[in-house]
């Protein structure tokens, strides 16, 4: 007996909006699967954005231990760094498996660039710019190009004409399933893991044609949902048949939430009016041109803030002593912040209360977790709140997990959860 | 270079290659002694390379070429360390050079510096290379300020000391943008041949040739680092020493940040950033 596993990650996609496409009938497969097996809702760690999830995901354990805390980080200069695949701190569950001599499948795991050594084929995720560097073995790189594969819809293409969103998304679509089902027949297998991340850019760029019941984009929205479905279906079917008897393991995801956004707030901006960061030019573009001597607290993508503390920065200015007095004072500004009458966070996260191992160190001082609606930003601007081309926004909670085939398991409660139960799947006596 | 002409050199058994090498630096070494220079980064290629050259000039009793350290302002300490330490064990005589009018406002990464601010020379060389805008972002990887941190000063020390033969230790494996490159190849500003005489050397051929001449390295390679370049935007690539991992089907510039301007290009689509 051989046992496999399919996982498909479906990015951006809540438990809330999957079970009511579920009921209205858009996503008929995916509904049967969940009435015979397991579904529900989990959370991902904080912040909740697509390359600190996914490494959760893949590594099974929280940012404090694999050391990602978002798409871009700070170094002790100060300047803006991107983390990347190689800087993930713990090992993959691709990388236990392969210890097992099991050999994993992986497509558009997003966080995954540049690729490594790696036990089986990955194809890396967004942020990916390089083909070249995002796929391993390198040989089959051409056989990708042949396919006309790319890692993300041309998202500068979009924000030029919106008219082609839909356009691009089932482009990619197409060629993602084909280049999964190619590699499912051809390669050798045991963890076979798809990542759709057209979800998450529809939910950006047009989360108003689900949340508003008249937007005139509402049927492209659910008939994108329904081509999901159907060509989940063919991928899982071929699966299922060519298992036979032996046992299997279907698991579904999603890496956070999504919730209409109402405001964009830039989190730099309330800090600088308040007086706790400076810049050294009067325009700044980036973080990095913040002046050190003079900065007390400064923050990055999604609502994450930290302190320019003496200890952690070349040039920071607070000393730990001052740091916990200075945390109060901020925590305090952010949970007074008001929009239009509404509390704009109703929780602000110490870095003791989130972050306990061996990364923690790298972790921000505060994380800020906003009411539905409003979406902290890391971005410069002169104004607090704004609202920009993007309709929709993360959350934390309302994550979906679906589990069907062979496997006995507890629910998931967050997103950390589900590399063990592929682990235990593996390692059950057959 | 055509692709038949690389698969030939390719071919070559490590003796053969290392003697051909050894032709160029010769024919270089040959035609103006005094007006040869070899650029050394403290890499394994240009370590490579120089090591070369020392055999060459020992047995055709030259003098040793000048060697040319770029300092770039982002150097990694273990790197500095080995170029010091080879420098006295190896009697070299090295010029460290660097654009002055920039390191010396001890920059950091990343820092906005007023473009007015710099010397009219800095200014002219970014207005050659089409940068207008008012602010100049120290990173020594990035286009406009590689071309600051480094060609800027390489082609000045060029110039002042009548370099006609720059030794460099490229190679065609190392990356795509490699593969047209000749061994001998002429430039114009200033005037003089650049050599690549290890060029068809394989990234494998590089460590079989440190490990079997039992040559100095310098120690990132063993914590897993393959190819070396600015401190901020270099990391290893495996937790293994470089000549341990997959050389032959993994990239030793993948641990190079380069691509650093379409992350955030992409990024920003997405409105982080």
């Amino acid at each position: 007996m051989k046992q496999k596993a399919l996982v498909i990650g479906l990015d951006g996609v809540p438990y809330s909006m999957l079970s009511a496409l579920m009921q209205q009938g858009a996503m008929p497969y995916l509904h049967n699967l969940a009435k015979h097996g397991a579904f529900g809702a989990m959370e991902v760690p904080l912040p909740p954005i697509s390359s600190v999830s996914w490494t959760s995901f893949a590594t099974g354990k929280s940012p404090c231990h694999h050391g990602i805390y978002g798409f871009t980080d700070i170094s002790s200069t100060h300047s803006l760094v991107f983390p990347t695949f190689l800087d993930v701190r713990c090992r993959t569950l691709f990388d236990a498996l392969g210890t097992m001599g099991k050999r994993s499948v992986v497509i558009n795991l997003p966080a995954t660039y540049p690729v490594r050594d790696f036990p089986g084929v990955l194809i890396s995720g967004f942020v990916a710019p390089d083909l070249a560097r995002a796929v391993h073995p390198p040989a089959m790189l051409p056989t990708l190009q042949r396919l006309g594969y790319r890692v993300d819809v041309d998202l500068t293409r979009i924000r030029s004409d919106p008219e082609l969103l839909y356009e691009e998304l089932y482009d990619i679509l197409t060629t993602r399933i084909h280049t999964a089902e190619l590699l499912m027949n051809n390669e050798p297998w045991d963890l076979f893991c798809l990542v759709i991340t057209g979800t998450d850019r529809l939910h950006h760029y047009d989360f108003e044609a689900w949340t508003n019941s008249q937007s005139r984009n509402r049927s492209k929205f659910i008939s994108y949902y329904n081509a999901i479905d159907s060509n989940i279906q063919r991928i899982c079917d071929s699966f299922i048949t060519q298992q036979g008897s032996d046992p299997y393991l279907l698991l579904f995801l999603s890496d956070h939430g999504f919730t209409q956004l109402d405001a964009e707030v830039y989190c730099n901006a309330l800090l600088q009016q308040h007086g706790y960061l400076t810049f050294l030019h009067d325009s700044p573009k980036m973080i990095s041109q913040l002046a050190p001597a003079t900065t007390k607290a400064f923050a990055l993508d999604p609502g994450r803030i930290y302190v320019n503390r003496s200890d952690r920065f070349q040039h920071g200015c607070v000393s730990p002593q001052d740091v916990p007095a200075l945390c109060d004072r901020l925590a305090q500004l952010f949970l007074d912040l008001q929009c239009e009458g509404k509390q704009v966070f109703q929780a602000v996260k110490r870095r003791e209360e989130l972050y306990t191992g061996p990364c923690a160190q790298f972790a921000p001082d505060l994380v800020l977790l906003p009411h539905r609606g409003f979406d902290p930003k890391g971005a410069l601007s002169d104004v607090v709140f704004k609202k920009g081309h993007l309709t929709g926004m993360h959350t934390h909670d309302d994550a979906f997990w679906l589990c069907a085939g062979s496997a006995e398991f507890d629910p998931p409660q967050t997103i950390l959860d589900c590399s063990g139960i592929l682990t235990s799947f593996f390692m059950q006596e057959r | 270079m055509d692709a038949a002409t690389r698969t030939q050199h390719w071919a070559l058994s490590l003796a053969e290659k290392c003697s051909l090498a050894k032709q160029y630096i010769l024919e270089a070494l040959a035609n103006a002694p005094s007006r040869v220079a070899l650029g050394w980064t403290g890499g394994k290629d240009s370590t490579v390379l120089l090591w070369l050259t020392r055999e060459v000039c020992h047995e055709a009793n030259l003098p040793m070429p000048q060697c040319v350290y770029i300092d770039d302002g982002d150097v990694f300490p273990e790197i500095d360390f080995f170029v010091r330490s080879t420098t006295s064990a190896w009697g070299l005589d090295v010029a460290i050079i660097r654009n002055e009018d920039l390191l010396f406002r001890q920059p950091r990464i990343g820092e906005a510096i007023d473009v007015t601010a710099l010397s009219s020379t800095n200014q002219l060389q970014l207005q050659a290379i089409g940068y207008h805008d008012s602010v100049f972002y120290f990173e020594p990887e990035s286009f406009a300020g590689s071309h600051l941190t480094k060609t800027v000063p390489l082609l000045q020390y060029l110039s002042q000391h009548f370099i006609s033969h720059f030794l460099v230790g490229i190679r065609w494996d190392e990356q795509e943008q490699r593969l047209g490159e000749e061994f001998n190849s002429l430039r114009d500003n200033p005037p003089h041949t650049r050599v690549h005489p290890i060029l068809h050397f394989r990234e494998r051929d590089i460590w079989d040739l440190i490990h079997g001449e039992r040559l100095p390295f310098c120690e990132l390679y063993r914590q897993g680092y393959r190819s070396l370049g600015a401190r901020s935007t270099t990391r290893p690539l495996a937790a293994v020493p470089a000549w341990e991992q997959d050389l032959e089907h993994t990239s030793e510039r993948q641990g190079r940040g380069q691509d650093k301007e379409a992350v955030m290009e992409q990024l920003r689509s997405l409105g982080y950033m």
